[in-house]
């Protein structure tokens, strides 16, 4: 079916009404994209965060393992009263 | 399973004919329609920000008619929702921001 008979002839939009279409586009194309830049930045942020803690948390546990450790061969030392 | 499989490739086929039938008329229509502003167009359209300024200043919206009302909010409506298809395509992810980890 031809669509001018079906929809008219294409319609002349007011300059006005594609200068805000147009400008709404690419205000928002910068938005968005600002926004998912700064949103990526604090989430490299946070997860590098997040790892440094993770290994400064595997540390502390291995030291304390090793600590408690060292104590209970000490306990077993003087419980059995020689030196190993 | 079989069925279902033809009945998914019968729709296909029918959306690919619709689309090829539909596509030259949606360039037609878009090419006068949805094309950017000229620069020829500036001067209009300065004088339609002026009209807008202008009728918000000296109260002339009052006078307009409630189909004319209407008719302006679609139109604003439309132009605000291009914002959110191109905040889409800023952060390049359909639905909500989404980050690379």
């Amino acid at each position: 079916m031809d669509p001018v008979a079906k929809f008219g002839e294409p319609v002349r939009i007011s300059p006005l009404i594609k200068f805000g279409r147009w400008s709404a586009l690419l205000l928002g194309i910068t938005y968005g994209s600002i926004r998912n830049n700064f949103l990526q930045r604090r989430a490299d942020r946070l997860k590098s965060k997040r790892e440094q803690r993770t290994i400064q948390r595997i540390a502390r546990e291995k030291e304390e393992r090793l600590q408690k450790d060292r104590i209970s061969l000490e306990d077993f030392q003087k419980a059995i009263n020689v030196k190993l | 399973m079989g069925s279902f499989a033809n009945l998914v490739l019968f729709h296909l086929k029918e959306t690919a004919i619709r689309m090829k039938n539909s596509v030259p008329t949606i360039i037609k229509y878009a090419k006068v329609e949805l094309i950017p502003p000229k620069p020829s167009e500036f001067r209009e359209i300065k004088q339609g920000i002026g009209n807008v300024i202008c009728a918000y200043k000296n109260k002339s919206y009052k006078n307009l008619t409630i189909k004319e009302v209407w008719l302006n909010t679609l139109i604003t409506t439309e132009v605000i929702l291009w914002f959110f298809v191109g905040e889409i395509i800023g952060r390049r992810n359909l639905v909500g921001y989404h980050q690379k980890l």
